[in-house]
């Protein structure tokens, strides 16, 4: 279990290209999001509409500085998990685990909020607002359950399986961080 | 396998994969708008809200040109397939159609704006899309060159098989022709809606994507079934099933320029119409008789079909080198391939695999021997996540939110039980 688990093999494992294909295909869903978000935005002469706040900036530019840093004990967990590591690798994945967690507990807490503030029934504007952030929340969900997972089956010790699951997942969360930050970017564009 | 070992047929799935990869999320969207517009009242496609109708066709055909390449280039593989073999030769051009293949798929990407020349688009996208229409002629014209001069260079045997790629060929010509006319803008917004475009995607849908599918019955039917089918009748069942294509479809092109357009049920006596309309209901029952022709054929070879032998063709590719039907592990040794024709390029060896469900891996792009992988056994988990899902889907569209959350949560139960299993370590 201690040695490095892998090393046989020159490719990159089949679970890492399956994570590769499935990245592609969100980043893709994300481009169709934002796209959208500029086809509705350069229709309407007002953006946002009259009647709706300008998106707060310095909250969320401080949350994605704190989701993007978490790329690195993500990565870190999957150096360690390779390097048959197993302590150092929980270690790893809990810390990412916790700062991601409270990201996504404070970014559900500003979405309620902005669901109090303009309502997605009423204005383009919202429906593509509250559809967006609400995808990209989406998928920090997916990647905390996958990693939250993985750290459960490590507390059985490291195997080269587990392995795969960690690095793969670590690509899908600096996809998720690079998707962020477009994201955000978007959908802070009205006040910048 | 090595990339430049890869047979066109291969090359033509990896495009296809490619292209689904790129295209399908965004119809996914499109439908989760949609679907949020219509259930639970937001607004992406009504104007009185700030929505933008066009939104839902930009968003359906960027998808959707991209779809209709993944419905031809399986066709345009077996095509490859199917034509070495019966002129007993290999493909001519090999990498420049391996390139075109790939090529459809990648220009596929930025065409879809030809399907909206008639909504009112800038002109500056009017352009784009009008030029980059024109440009999939290139990789579709060397494709067809290339099988014509395969076909012209080799000793042609023309039983059905060939027969309906040869009909592919002349559909597709057909169907190009008329589709290069629509990326001339003017021409577009001049049919547009009428029977010459429904003329145009019945060549290309059904011409050109159905009837290799149809040659391709008949040349894996041995393979599969281990009999052969009755080639007298396979082949009279091309020739009707060709006429009735033609018969069905070309006076859709007159009628259109006539002035008839797509989507009606019935319309006026006078119009000049009525012979047309005549002679393609003609068609389409002699279309359907050749179906039957073909699939009665298929049927009786199935029971009372000649046993075929392992390879009745003397085809190239590596399914002719195992027996049929094949086992369920396909191949007893693992076989060496020197070439894209392994069965005419043989070379002796290979791996044998016996402990139980293993599989080589390679290295991605040189092919060389990587690491044996244990395969998963058979589980019912897939299956029940599959049905739950469905539920899952079926329930939101319905809008039963509850049942569609309780079936969400068996769903997830499955998917930890099936991650549950891991792979015993050596």
């Amino acid at each position: 279990m201690s040695t490095v688990p892998y090393a046989q093999r020159v490719a990159k494992p089949n679970g890492w290209w399956g994570m590769v294909v499935f990245v592609a295909t969100e980043a893709t869903l994300f481009g169709t999001l934002i796209g959208s978000y500029y086809d509705l935005r350069f229709r309407t002469p007002r953006w946002p509409p009259a009647g709706v706040p300008d998106p707060k900036v310095a909250v969320p530019l401080i949350l994605l500085a704190v989701l993007v840093s978490t790329s690195i004990p993500v990565q870190l967990a999957s150096v360690f998990a390779r390097a048959g590591r197993t302590a150092a690798t929980r270690l790893a994945l809990l810390t990412a685990l916790v700062l991601q967690s409270g990201y996504l507990a404070l970014q559900i807490h500003l979405y309620v909020d902005d669901l109090h503030r303009f309502s997605p029934q009423a204005t383009a504007y919202g429906s593509i607002y509250f559809t967006m952030v609400g995808a990209h929340h989406a998928h920090v969900l997916v990647g905390i359950v996958l990693e939250a997972w993985l750290l459960l089956r490590l507390f059985g010790g490291n195997t080269v399986y587990r392995a795969v699951g960690v690095q793969a997942t670590a690509f899908f969360w600096h996809a998720v961080n690079v998707l962020a930050v477009a994201v955000t970017i978007v959908q802070l564009s009205p006040s910048l | 396998m090595s990339f430049n070992r890869m047979p066109l047929f291969v090359f033509a799935m990896l495009a296809v994969s490619l292209s689904l990869i790129f295209a399908l999320p965004s119809l996914t969207t499109d439908l989760v708008f949609l679907e949020l517009q219509r259930k639970v009242g937001f607004h992406f496609f009504d104007v009185a809200h700030g929505g933008d109708a066009l939104l839902w066709q930009h968003l359906f055909w960027l998808f959707g040109h991209p779809e209709v390449y993944i419905i031809i280039l399986p066709a345009m593989g077996i095509a490859t397939s199917i034509i070495p073999t019966f002129a007993k030769r290999k493909m001519v051009a090999f990498p420049l159609v391996a390139l075109a293949e790939l090529l459809v798929a990648f220009i596929g990407f930025g065409v879809w704006g030809h399907h909206m020349f008639a909504t009112g688009l800038p002109v500056g996208a009017l352009v784009f899309f009008a030029a980059a229409s024109m440009m999939v002629v290139i990789p579709s014209t060397i494709q067809i060159y290339a099988w014509l001069f395969t076909v012209n260079l080799g000793r042609p045997e023309f039983r059905a098989p060939l027969l309906f790629i040869g009909g592919f060929i002349g559909l597709f010509v057909i169907g190009g022709l008329s589709g290069i006319m629509f990326a001339a803008v003017p021409f577009d917004q001049a049919t547009t809606d009428t029977y010459f475009v429904v003329a145009h995607f019945h060549f290309i849908i059904f011409g050109a994507a159905v009837f290799p599918i149809l040659g391709g019955m008949y040349y894996w039917f041995p393979k599969v079934t281990g009999r052969m089918y009755h080639e007298r009748l396979a082949q009279a069942s091309f020739w009707v099933t060709f006429a009735g294509t033609m018969l069905t479809f070309f006076p859709m092109h007159i009628v259109g320029l006539l002035g008839m357009t797509r989507r009606v049920y019935t319309y006026h006596a006078g119009f000049g119409w009525d012979a047309y309309n005549l002679a393609e209901t003609v068609g389409a029952f002699i279309l359907a008789f050749g179906l039957l022709m073909i699939f009665g054929n298929l049927l009786w070879s199935r029971f009372r079909g000649a046993p075929s032998g392992p390879d009745p063709f003397f085809g190239g590719t590596l399914e002719w080198t195992t027996s049929s039907p094949p086992p369920p592990y396909n191949f007893p040794v693992i076989p060496r391939v020197s070439s894209p024709y392994p069965n005419w390029d043989r070379v002796e060896g290979g791996l044998q695999l016996d402990h139980g469900h293993e599989t080589p891996a390679t290295t991605v792009r040189d092919g060389h021997f990587d690491e044996v992988l244990k395969m998963p056994s058979e589980s019912g988990l897939p299956i029940v996540l599959a049905f739950s899902v469905t539920v899952l889907f079926i329930m939101l569209l319905t809008t039963h939110f509850v049942v569609a959350g309780i079936f969400a949560g068996i769903a997830g139960l499955v998917l930890a039980a099936w991650h549950a299993q891991e792979p015993a370590e050596q």
